[in-house]
């Protein structure tokens, strides 16, 4: 985190219980507080039913808090006369579903729609549309006028992704971008979402059930658990906690789990790693110096 | 015995735009085998899985089941020997309370009450469930709804269990719970399964694998076979797993590990006896 800069977003003091009140009420958050800064590349991590989108939810605000607040730049967005709309052009999200968010039938006007909502004029629109395919490895030529029922599941999420894109939100929110993928469509779309990163100063904020995908994409951690932040900070320090993590049910990334198992036979050998690269320079260091 | 021959399939058979799912597939499924099927979005595996129970029907070649075929008439003798959980227990969870959708499908067979109550308490106790069968679905985690799902085909008393991605949504390591349990149930009462998964990792547990590419079976083998044709997976749309990857790698830049490596348990053993071996003493020294 950058010192001295203020957060573009944060959330102070948020719980949240659904169906409060009733006998059946479920407490899913815990007084969690959180600041995100401008450019930070945020994982909000955590098994099933720990709350991880519930805050995703709140930070975005597509919740009516129950008790806490949200700042956007400053700003508590809570406030009676707040303009959501802002918010909306400022804040990207990419739901799990891409049927969630995919409203029109054909690829282009889909893509068109939120900035011909947001008032932009039809040129600069088309221009976006364009832009924003080619950006997400769907040529504008060959998919505006396709059905986008006729796409694969994989293609359905880029348009999805293509569709925020066009809105050019300085801050962008991917529910488990990757789910259901097979091994080219997930490797294809997080080379998209690295591109992505490193061509716009982009704030990025992924959820999600593992860290498989959030350690390539984001450089810290907040992990849930129970509705409350349990671990924050920078992504290899967490990482190193295997064992915590696996207690939580959080799926490690391969490369850790089989950097734990070399550590079994090599002591002083880092579980932290990231990449299968960085894998393969270790072992060939602790055979060298073996 | 899943007996299939020269399988094809296309959806909107006949018309102009008929799109072909299923190409001349030939495979067979022993009882008690533990099989994975593999292959990228839109190769043909869940095109497989519903022409397995009858959902449809060939367009050419024959599926047998036990020696039953299926074809129309033929659907529910088929079901009684083939169980299929789908990715989203949400699809197929039908009641309220845990034990009665688990007593769904018995009931459906018009069996006697206490042989009901008898499968639904085995189908529970298999999966971890017993203390869950007055819980309401909706209160439980996607996790323990896949178990309910599994629990209810079980019910049934299957031959062979199909799951059609039933990790997806679940994280690794209660993916990895849900496995082994399906194993020991395997294991002791000998039903076949066959796992459909996009995880190379998940697909590594299973004695045998098939690999499925544009409608056609292209690879069949154990783990260690398939995984081995590093550029071959890699060119129709899957991968290895990351270990698989890793020996790779380290092989050609000439450690010699040795034997079948398939996941980090493997590689350490390979590379604690390289570093054992007198070989590996006199480079390195």
């Amino acid at each position: 985190m950058e010192a001295g800069t203020s957060p573009v977003i944060e959330l102070k003091n948020f719980r949240y219980t659904y169906l409060e009140g009733t006998p059946r009420a479920v407490e899913a958050i815990r007084d969690v507080s959180l600041e995100i800064h401008r450019g930070e590349r945020v994982a909000i991590v955590g098994a099933t039913q720990s709350g991880k989108s519930t805050l995703v939810d709140a930070l975005v605000y597509l919740l009516r808090l129950g008790s806490g607040q949200v700042f956007y730049e400053g700003e508590d967005v809570t406030a009676p006369g707040y303009d959501r709309g802002k918010l909306r052009r400022e804040i990207g999200v990419v739901f799990q579903s891409p049927d969630a968010q995919i409203v029109e039938n054909i690829v282009g006007a889909d893509v068109a729609f939120g900035p011909t909502a947001a008032g932009i004029p039809a040129e600069e629109t088309r221009k976006r549309v364009e832009e924003s395919l080619n950006a997400v490895g769907l040529s504008y030529p060959e998919y505006r006028l396709r059905y986008v029922h006729a796409l694969s599941g994989g293609q359905r999420r880029r348009v999805a992704i293509a569709g925020v894109l066009a809105m050019r939100t300085p801050v962008l929110v991917l529910d488990e971008p990757t789910a259901g993928l097979d091994p080219r469509g997930r490797r294809e779309l997080l080379d998209l979402l690295l591109n992505l990163r490193k061509e716009r100063e982009l704030t990025l904020v992924v959820c999600s059930a593992g860290l498989e995908e959030a350690s390539l994409l984001c450089d810290r951690f907040v992990v849930l658990d129970a509705g409350k932040v349990v671990m924050d900070g920078p992504a290899r320090e967490i990482l190193r906690r295997s064992n915590r993590l696996a207690e939580l049910d959080i799926s490690l990334p391969e490369t850790v789990n089989v950097a734990s198992e070399l550590k079994k036979i090599f002591p002083d050998f880092p579980t932290s790693l990231l990449t299968e690269e960085e894998l393969e320079a270790e072992i060939l260091k602790h055979l060298g110096a073996g | 015995m899943i007996e299939i021959e020269d399988l094809s399939f296309a959806y909107r058979t006949g018309e102009e735009d008929a799109i072909p799912a299923l190409r001349g597939v030939n495979l067979r499924i022993g009882p008690g085998q533990f099989v994975a099927v593999i292959g990228h979005n839109g190769s043909g595996k869940s095109t497989l899985v519903k022409l397995l129970v009858a959902v449809l029907y060939p367009t050419e070649g024959r599926i047998r089941v036990d020696g039953i075929p299926v074809r129309p008439g033929n659907e529910w003798e088929v079901r009684e020997r083939i169980s299929v959980v789908f990715q989203d227990p949400d699809d197929q969870l039908v009641m309220n309370r845990v034990a009665d959708d688990v007593a769904f499908g018995p009931e459906n067979l018009g069996l006697p009450r206490e042989k009901i109550a008898e499968r639904v308490h085995s189908s529970l106790e298999a999966l971890g469930l017993e203390e869950m069968g007055e819980r309401l679905i909706e209160d439980l985690s996607p996790g323990q709804k896949q178990r309910v799902a599994i629990a209810g085909a079980l019910a049934m008393r299957p031959r062979f269990l199909v799951l059609d991605e039933p990790t997806t949504l679940l994280p690794a390591p209660v993916a990895a719970r849900l496995i082994s349990t399906v194993r020991d149930l395997n294991r002791s009462g000998g039903m076949g399964v066959l796992h459909i998964t996009h995880s190379m990792s998940e697909a590594a547990l299973f004695d045998r694998v098939v690999v499925m590419d544009e409608g056609k079976l292209v690879l069949d083998g154990t783990p260690a076979e398939i995984f081995r044709e590093v550029d071959r997976l890699r060119s129709i749309g899957l991968d290895v797993p990351p270990a698989v990857s890793l020996v790779h790698r380290l092989r050609a830049r000439g450690v010699p590990l040795e034997g079948d490596i398939l996941d980090g348990a493997d590689l350490r053993r390979a590379l604690a006896a390289l570093a054992e071996s007198p070989a590996y003493r006199r480079c390195s020294g």
